[in-house]
């Protein structure tokens, strides 16, 4: 197994290369909110932990549909389907165990270089599902029984692509941290957010 | 080799790093703190179901939080911590213990921070309610963790309590509360 140390270092050369990819306007800048996707990312699922979820075919198919509606919205990024290489420029999709208690459905993971803002957001990032959860396709729902997973992922990518949490009352947002039925679709706020990052 | 190569990319990384003013090293330029922010989604767990189904609730000051990292075939390394509670009061009075220790996710070493936005925000001197539970197979390990996470943990004040779930209550009101839910 690689070492703490080995991993940092890893990511200490991927923060390097970023830093010079980087356009100087942005590399002044200190925040998580910041991040970006600069290229068009693509989907690296991790198939054997997505298929404790369901069905591998259908569960792929629904991460699809999320990516599909950020598509429609960020003015030309175009996260781009799974391919296979899980090198650079990629979301990483998978699955563990973050225990039932936890409440934890599913989590983004950025990682960078202090104080760089999330320069692996741009490069590389983490989308895992808790499989301690069950999930359902098309449940439509945020039953303690079937989570819906597009819901779920509509979430999650929401952070992937730089959206923080909208849990000011009312959160009329995709980003309201508990699971609701507005994670269905991207709302207005959240489209105006994208055009904002992604103009 | 492995420790030359680490090295030597770590003394690149921190040259090249402040020549382009790109980022700042440490003051002894020998090390990097690598931040790991975690977002993350979740579902609400209603007080009284909290209250009545957890293994433990316990009432104590926090005297010491221990960062671990934590490093698994399925995630990066994440910086954990254990938070040490002086046990004042178990509500169900099983627990002999002087000490209780809970793992939480988040924490800070030399090399690593890591934020979680669904954790228990708790801070060494406070008085807190908390539920514990223990998942062997999850990310916590065999290790007691707060059920709920920020869900599960009361801070308790000059008589008041107060948390994700509770605005401001009497501390008194609440521990009858969760005593008589607990033996329904």
């Amino acid at each position: 197994m690689t070492s703490i140390t080995q991993k940092t270092s890893i990511i200490a050369l991927s923060a390097l290369i970023a830093a010079f990819a980087m356009p100087s306007a942005f590399a002044g800048a200190g925040t998580v909110e910041t991040y970006y996707w600069q290229n068009n990312p693509r989907f690296c699922n991790v198939t054997g932990e997505l298929s404790t979820l369901g069905t591998l075919s259908q569960i792929t198919a629904e991460l699809d549909d999320s990516r599909a509606t950020y598509n429609a919205e960020m003015n030309g990024i175009t996260i781009n389907a799974h391919n296979g290489s899980c090198s650079t420029n990629v979301i990483i999709n998978g699955a563990y165990d973050m225990g039932w208690w936890s409440t934890i459905l599913a989590q983004n993971t950025a990682t960078w270089l202090h104080p760089l803002p999330a320069v692996n957001s741009l490069d590389v990032q983490f989308i895992d599902f808790n499989n301690a959860k069950p999930f359902a396709i098309e449940s439509n729902s945020c039953s303690w029984t079937g989570f819906d997973i597009e819901w779920v992922m509509n979430h999650e990518l929401g952070h992937a692509v730089g959206l923080k949490h909208h849990d000011h009352d009312p959160a009329e947002s995709i980003m309201d941290p508990t699971c609701d039925a507005k994670w269905a679709a991207l709302q207005t706020v959240d489209k105006t957010a994208i055009d904002i990052k992604y103009p | 080799m492995k420790q030359v190569k680490i090295l030597l990319t770590v003394a690149i990384v921190a040259s090249i790093g402040i020549s382009t003013g790109a980022f700042i090293m440490s003051t002894d330029g020998e090390f990097v703190q690598v931040q790991q922010e975690i977002h993350s989604s979740y579902h609400e767990i209603p007080f009284s179901y909290m209250a009545k189904n957890t293994e433990y609730a316990i009432i104590g000051t926090v005297t010491k939080i221990t960062p671990i990292v934590v490093e698994t075939d399925k995630m990066n390394p994440t910086v954990f911590s254990d938070i040490t509670v002086q046990v004042e009061q178990d509500l169900d009075g099983k627990y002999a213990g002087e000490t209780f220790t809970v793992r939480n996710i988040g924490g800070e070493t030399r090399e690593l921070k890591t934020t979680h936005d669904a954790a228990a925000d708790v801070k060494v001197g406070e008085r807190i309610l908390f539920f514990a539970v223990k998942e062997p197979s999850s990310m916590f390990g065999d290790n007691y963790y707060i059920a709920g996470l920020k869900q599960g943990k009361i801070s308790l004040e000059n008589g008041r309590a107060s948390g994700y779930h509770i605005f401001d209550s009497s501390e008194v009101d609440l521990i009858k509360e969760i005593k008589t839910l607990r033996n329904k």
